[in-house]
């Protein structure tokens, strides 16, 4: 390079050899900037590159990261098997993506076939508000949905008169599964997986004692607060108040609740409470769930709040070395027993510019059919059906098993955060409740900030 | 040579592509960032436009803009003012011609090429109570290993910001130490011999010298620190509460969590137009400076600074 | 490439020399000790967390929380492969990588052509008053914060289908890493001597000949350093991508990594394992590259 350079500059080339050389170089500079062009180009493409080739169809099905994804795996295997020519492609989201970014996603040009959303995240609310989403009633009628999810559930889903998702779980909030070794050598017995609050404190001071923290909750999570204060608040408000906050942000609705009430104060005071007793591990409102949960596993913390599918990840890949059993978060008012709270919040959605709109129909069938939900068993976590055969739902181990029949026996509720509408659900709630314990926020303050946007809910 | 001269002046059409990229990523953005900031807007349907309603809503009662702007600027000083002490330290060091200055120069750079998704992670490990880095050496010395830095909403901006020192100190320190060998050996040699003392002749020599690189880097850093979001997001994800939560993070936040980009643009918009404030202002202290500089020392040369104004020139 | 230096920015040829100053001859006092004690610290300090995240890499949960410094605990080698293919159900970290290769290539490619053409364009044309005006262009558009940009970005890569693509984030972050290029290539150029360039027209070498042939190879140095900065920028950037690269086996290591914290490894030691993968192709590039960044920075560089 440089002695041809040198020879150029010097300027003994004959003028010939001169011209032919610099078109030469021109060409190949040329030559240079295409390859460049086409090859960003090729990249470029390469990123959006078509799904279907020869006579196989990729279906790309969106889903959570974590058990969800380990499911959706064993349910894809499932439908593969007798659909040969389709091929199930995973798109796990972490939670925070499949709420509102995952809007943007499924309205854009390029959306998933299937794609995912959670109730509680507003996604669902968002989409359909916008007029995003292929109805789905068709496979509701075919496969009988609604008389399989129940009439809440279905009531939930349906907008005016028609469906939009097919559900995939069932999940049941919010358990503090307990370390055995830890609470028999801490001294702390449990009945019926019971604890009143002065119960708790008591548990959480001999756990320290014996080198334990307390509760382990992910305070950075976007869910994770908002299930507690939703379990305090069961027990904190009599039944009737607590199913008059599902409902009272309907104008329609009389509204006989309000935040700034004893009830939604005092839940809020218990979880400040929670937080000056030093109830949490340290470090909670900078740790995530998973962080928490690790923390859990490794035998530093005596207690961690989940849900029905923590134990598949206990279990599963963070192969705890101890016996773990459950109870749920203390009861506020003796006189009440707190129950689990249900939610049908994940679902599966068919985006409108979905590519291959047939196949993913004719998959979110197999989800909604005894087949599917027999997988998603396999898989780990609780189906949707609340009538598949005990033999189906062998895979679901022990404890979440004990779950299952206490909620047979005592009954659940609803999950007020999920059930809400986002401007003062989960979305609203859980960045309060982390202003709240952080010292930015005061407990009135936080009950009036929720009473002024129900007032702006119900003037519409 | 009047085809040579028309030639030459053609030439200028190599610009173009570049421009039309910065037309289409940077200049319609910005136009358009404004125009949403004035309108209401879910992301999914049609943008409507609602005037100045945004605005107001930000920086009306319930709205927590200043509060996020006074937040942002907090951190954008402590971790600017931090680079700069540091960075300067460290390149008048390395100028000074320590033993090992390349091993050295090499080493405080590290932390600059390390992703920044990566120094957050490992930081915020290293900030977790019990099981932290930070806490196992406060042990190591009687001084607790409880201590929930990123957990403390009064801590937490700091912390952060000590991460963005730890980052971006090696950036100032390379820019510095250019500016610093720009300054003739001669002139640091008559001073010695006038018998000042190694502080003295940092104090009055190097730093007028480079002070506009130094104002320079300062600016820069403030552009970054206003592009701070995978640090913070890596780290504590505008948390506890909202106490590291800066303008970038809010935008995002208000955008793609709650799918409210109107309000996002109008807070992104305020944000813009409070950088492109401070960018004049400190410019125009760049321009002066260097010519006061110049003046005073009587020893600029063009290329002592030139390189680092180049950032700068032309910011009016 | 001494032949390179010498045509490029003095000031930046200053940084790399090692020069004599008079201090250094002088009897060292007490101070002196002491200030080369905190030079030491702030050394070990910047040396260590990078050393400790590669310590931290192959230790379990147990030993990652009771010894953080990383220096004691058996080895699991088995981490690495475990953040190679991803936690149950996450992203094998291959996609990560490889997304990063693609857009870190698509940014330098268009950042250095785009970039180059420009600043040659700028420093030889001579349509008047156009060289300041364009200069000044791409000085603005270095100011504006990512924040402003995102959401518009955002529309542009959707209206394109070009979403989860990490070459397209590529091409963005190339055309944003652009202005820097211009400005760090412009002081090269500038500095280049007008002889050479006369001569090579003289020579029948047309204007671009002389940069394809004179001024692109001469450069290498500056033209060096602005690859390896634009590598680093978008090797660490997340702030587009975690916004235009939502699905899992679309996103690029510095996206994927914030959300490792929400993945469910077996053990910490797994998400060290992970950082060490994201770190060391970087590092490797600077070690090899590190006096480039040096002299590209001295001749004005800034990345967003």
């Amino acid at each position: 390079m440089t002695s041809e350079s040198d020879c150029a500059v010097s300027g003994t080339a004959p003028a010939t050899r001169t011209h032919s050389w610099r078109r030469r170089i021109v060409r190949r500079g040329l030559a240079a900037t295409a390859v460049g062009l086409v090859l960003a180009s090729v990249l470029a493409a390469c990123g959006t590159k078509s799904s279907s080739s020869g006579g196989t169809v990729t279906l790309h099905v969106q889903t959570l990261t974590g058990p969800q994804a380990q499911d959706m795996q064993v349910m894809a295997q499932a439908y593969e098997a007798s659909h040969p020519n389709v091929k199930i492609q995973i798109d796990a989201l972490a939670d925070v993506a499949s709420k509102m970014p995952n809007v943007a996603v499924l309205n854009g040009s390029n959306p998933p076939d299937v794609g995912f959303v959670q109730y509680d995240g507003g996604a669902y609310a968002a989409e359909l508000a916008n007029n995003k989403l292929t109805p789905l009633t068709d496979i509701w009628q075919s496969n009988n949905l609604a008389k399989h999810y129940g009439p809440s559930v279905t009531k939930q889903y349906t907008v005016n008169g028609s469906q939009y998702a097919v559900l995939w779980d069932t999940v049941y909030i919010a358990p503090m599964y307990y370390n055995v070794d830890a609470f028999a050598k801490a001294g702390i017995t449990v009945t019926n997986h019971r604890i009143t609050l002065p119960q708790f404190y008591d548990a959480v001071s001999k756990l320290k004692a014996n080198g334990y923290q307390g509760l382990g909750v992910g305070g950075n999570t976007s869910y994770h607060l908002g299930h507690l204060v939703d379990m305090l608040l069961q027990t904190a408000a009599t039944p009737a108040q607590y199913d008059s906050l599902l409902t009272n942000w309907q104008g329609s609705v009389p509204a006989t609740v309000k935040y700034t009430d004893p009830a939604f104060v005092n839940t809020l005071q218990t979880l400040k409470d929670f937080q000056s007793n030093g109830v949490f591990q340290s470090g909670m409102l900078s740790q995530d769930y998973t962080q928490a949960e690790a923390l859990f596993a490794a035998g530093k913390l005596g207690m961690f709040m989940g849900g029905t599918w923590t134990p598949s990840e206990l279990n599963g890949s963070l192969k705890v070395p101890f016996k773990y059993d459950y109870i749920l978060p203390p009861t506020l008012n003796p006189a009440q027993t707190t129950k689990f709270e249900g939610v049908a919040t994940d679902a599966f959605v068919l985006p409108l510019k979905s590519k291959h709109p047939t196949q993913a129909k004719d998959f979110l069938k197999f989800v909604g059919s005894a087949q599917g939900q027999t997988a998603v068993a396999k898989g780990g976590l609780l189906p949707i059906f609340a009538d598949l055969p005990a033999s189906d739902l062998t895979t679901i181990g022990p404890v979440v098993s004990s779950i299952l029949q206490d909620v047979k026996t005592n009954g659940s509720a609803g999950l007020w955060d999920s059930l809400v509408p986002n401007t003062i659900g989960q979305p609203f709630g859980v960045p309060k409740y982390q202003a709240l314990l952080s010292g930015q926020s005061s407990v009135q303050q936080v009950a009036s900030e929720f009473q002024t946007e129900l007032d702006k809910l119900r003037a519409g | 040579m009047l085809r040579t001269h028309l030639r030459r002046r053609l030439l200028v059409i190599g610009a173009l592509p570049a421009v039309a990229g910065i037309a289409l990523l940077v200049a319609y953005p910005v136009v358009r960032t404004v125009y949403l900031s004035l309108t209401s807007w879910d992301g999914a349907s049609a943008p409507k436009f609602i005037g100045t309603t945004n605005f107001r809503d930000i920086t009306g009662q319930g709205g927590d803009l200043w509060a996020t702007v006074l937040r942002t600027i907090r951190f954008s000083l402590v971790a600017t003012i931090g680079v700069m002490v540091i960075g300067t330290l460290l390149a008048a060091a390395l100028s000074a011609g320590i033993p090992g200055a390349r091993f050295f120069r090499v080493v405080w750079f590290l932390p600059m090429v390390v992703p920044v998704s990566v120094s957050g992670v490992y930081w915020v490990n290293a900030f977790q109570p019990t099981t932290g880095l930070s806490n196992y050496l406060l042990g190591k010395v009687g001084l607790g290993t409880t201590h929930a830095w990123l957990a403390d909403p009064h801590a937490a901006l700091y912390v952060t910001s000590f991460v963005w020192v730890w980052i971006s100190t090696g950036f100032a320190m390379i820019i510095m130490l250019g500016a610093m060998n720009g300054v003739p050996v001669e002139i640091y040699e008559a001073a010695e011999m006038d018998g000042c003392s190694v502080l003295r002749r940092f104090f009055s020599i190097t730093l007028p010298v480079v002070r506009p690189t130094l104002a320079t880097v300062a600016l820069l850093e403030i552009i970054f620190t206003f592009n701070g979001f995978t640090l913070i997001w890596a780290m504590t994800q505008g948390g506890p509460g909202t106490s590291t939560q800066i303008l970038p993070v809010e935008v995002y936040r208000q955008a793609f969590i709650n799918g409210n980009y109107g309000a996002a643009s109008a807070q992104a918009v305020v944000g813009g137009v409070l950088l492109l404030l401070v960018s004049v202002v400190m410019t125009r202290f760049i321009r002066s400076s260097s010519g006061s500089g110049r003046a005073r020392a009587g020893l600029f040369r063009r290329r002592a600074n030139r390189s680092a104004l180049a950032a700068g020139q032309g910011i009016t | 490439m001494s032949a390179t230096l010498s045509t490029a920015e003095p000031a930046a040829a200053a940084v790399m020399a090692t020069k004599t100053r008079p201090s250094r001859n002088h009897r060292r006092s007490v101070w002196w000790w002491l200030g080369f004690l905190l030079l030491v610290v702030w050394t070990i300090g910047t040396i260590f967390p990078v050393l400790s995240i590669f310590l931290l890499s192959v230790r379990g949960t147990q030993d990652v929380y009771n010894h953080p410094l990383g220096f004691s605990g058996a080895l699991q080698w088995g981490n690495y492969s475990e953040a190679w293919n991803g936690a149950p159900g996450g992203t094998a970290f291959y996609h990560y990588l490889i997304n990063s290769v693609v857009s870190v290539v698509a940014a330098m490619l268009i950042a250095i052509v785009l970039g180059t053409v420009t600043s040659y364009a700028l420093v030889r044309n001579t349509s008047p008053g156009k060289t300041p005006l364009l200069l000044r262009v791409f000085v603005i558009a270095l100011v504006f914060p990512l924040v402003v940009l995102v959401i518009p970005i955002f529309g542009l890569l959707d209206q394109a289908a070009l979403l989860n693509s990490p070459a397209a984030i590529g091409v963005v972050y190339g055309v944003l890493a652009c202005p820097t290029v211009v400005l760090i290539t412009y002081s090269a150029f500038l500095e280049f001597p007008e002889e050479l360039i006369d001569a090579g027209n003289l020579d029948g070498l047309s204007e671009w000949g002389v940069f394809l042939r004179l001024v692109l190879p001469l450069n290498r140095g500056p033209i060096a350093a602005c690859l390896v900065l634009t590598m680093i920028f978008v090797w660490g950037e997340a702030q587009l991508g975690i916004i235009a690269l939502q699905q899992a086996q679309s996103k690029t290591l510095a996206v994927g990594l914030l959300g490792l914290q929400g993945q469910y490894f077996t053990n910490q030691g797994v998400l060290f394992s992970g950082l060490a993968l994201a770190t060391l192709p970087i590092l490797v590039v600077y070690l090899i590259m590190q006096k480039f960044i040096v002299r590209g920075l001295a001749l004005g560089g800034a990345l967003r």
